[in-house]
């Protein structure tokens, strides 16, 4: 409101122009150190936190269907509004020792529940394709990668979930995934 | 100066300047707009009731050098590196192009911090590439993130470091860091 000279000053005008909206205000709405602030409307802000999971051990994947590891990867689960940058890291190997002649891509990707429901994508994943030519040497190369993805959610409590597959051509292959991470910069 | 938790008003009861000076002046001291000093700041909670400004940093070395260190170095031209000024968390990409010239071996770039805090280079999140040799190197360039949690509040110094394993001579080039403090 404006102040006007010689109009009272009202507790409830106060209350609502003062108190009310100082309790708007970043500081007002802090709760969590390492956290940021987000618009979420015209004149409205949210405190948002940014979370991440690791996972150190290596699990082996031989699904060409998306799936959890064996034990499960990172899971994270924040309160976000209607986007998300969602950050993937991990070590992706493929053996060759099982591939004659062909090639098998593993990919690393994520599923997203709760509020929103989004099924993993290769789109929306980490790949590494492994070539093998018939009597080729029998060591796998391996590479730690990082990528974030901007995805649309439904606003409120998300779960994001670490999901495997591997697409084989030519004879079965194993895909090996290595500390894996899996960090959530909710908006 | 800190964040007073407004008051509630009520009709009758005299507004006294001290009222003012702490809910009006000290709060409104505690903002954001009150509190930003840098063009492409943003601001953090540090605490229930207090926000600081943060900034973003990046670095980059593009020359190709390289190692055969098994532990830790730095090349012969360090870093890249970035100091800001963070609160206990941190948001640090690394990234650089790196090959190896032995069947099996691993190239490795990792974070070191010092500074407010110490905090050793930790090969759990490194960026690597491990070798398929077959006489071809493969050099590619790969990255990782880690999310620092557990930082000393100040300024605090991040460097990249390299070092290789299973033995020959590991190259890298295009080093890069980016630095989000939290």
């Amino acid at each position: 409101m404006t102040w006007v000279a010689n109009v009272p000053l009202t507790a409830a005008q106060l209350n609502t122009f003062v108190r009310d909206n100082f309790n708007e205000t970043a500081p007002g709405r802090a709760t969590t150190a390492g956290s940021w602030f987000i618009t979420t409307g015209r004149n409205a802000i949210a405190e948002r936190v940014i979370k991440s999971a690791f996972d150190s051990f290596g699990v082996t994947v031989r699904s060409s269907n998306w799936s959890n590891a064996s034990p499960p990867g990172p899971i994270v689960v924040a309160e976000t509004g209607a986007q998300a940058l969602v950050w993937l890291t991990g070590d992706i190997e493929v053996d060759t020792t099982l591939v004659a002649d062909g090639f098998s891509t593993a990919y690393l990707g994520f599923e997203v529940t709760g509020a929103t429901s989004l099924s993993p994508s290769d789109e929306r994943a980490l790949s590494w394709t492994q070539m093998q030519a018939s009597g080729g040497a029998s060591s796998s190369a391996r590479y730690r990668q990082t990528y974030a993805y901007w995805v649309q959610l439904t606003a409120g409590s998300n779960t994001f979930t670490a999901k495997y597959r591997i697409n084989q051509r030519g004879p079965t292959a194993d895909a090996f995934f290595f500390r894996t991470q899996l960090a959530v910069v909710a908006l | 100066m800190t964040w007073n938790a407004p008051i509630t008003f009520v009709a009758g009861n005299a507004l006294e300047a001290a009222d003012l000076n702490a809910y009006v002046r000290d709060n409104l001291n505690e903002t954001a707009p009150a509190k930003a000093a840098n063009a492409t700041g943003y601001f953090i909670a540090t605490a229930r009731g207090a926000i600081a400004e943060r900034l973003c940093s990046a670095a980059v070395v593009t020359t190709s050098q390289t190692t055969t260190s098994t532990s830790p170095v730095d090349l012969a031209t360090p870093g890249p590196a970035v100091t800001l000024t963070t609160g206990t968390n941190a948001l640090v990409f690394i990234s650089a192009e790196m090959s190896g010239n032995t069947d099996e071996m691993i190239s490795m770039m990792t974070i070191a911090v010092t500074g407010a805090t110490t905090l050793a280079s930790d090969a759990e999140h490194s960026a690597l590439v491990k070798q398929n040799f077959d006489g071809v190197v493969t050099t590619a360039r790969v990255g990782a993130l880690r999310h620092f949690t557990t930082l000393i509040p100040g300024s605090n110094t991040f460097t990249a470091k390299y070092e290789q394993h299973n033995g020959g001579t590991a190259t890298f080039a295009n080093r890069r860091i980016v630095v989000i403090a939290l």
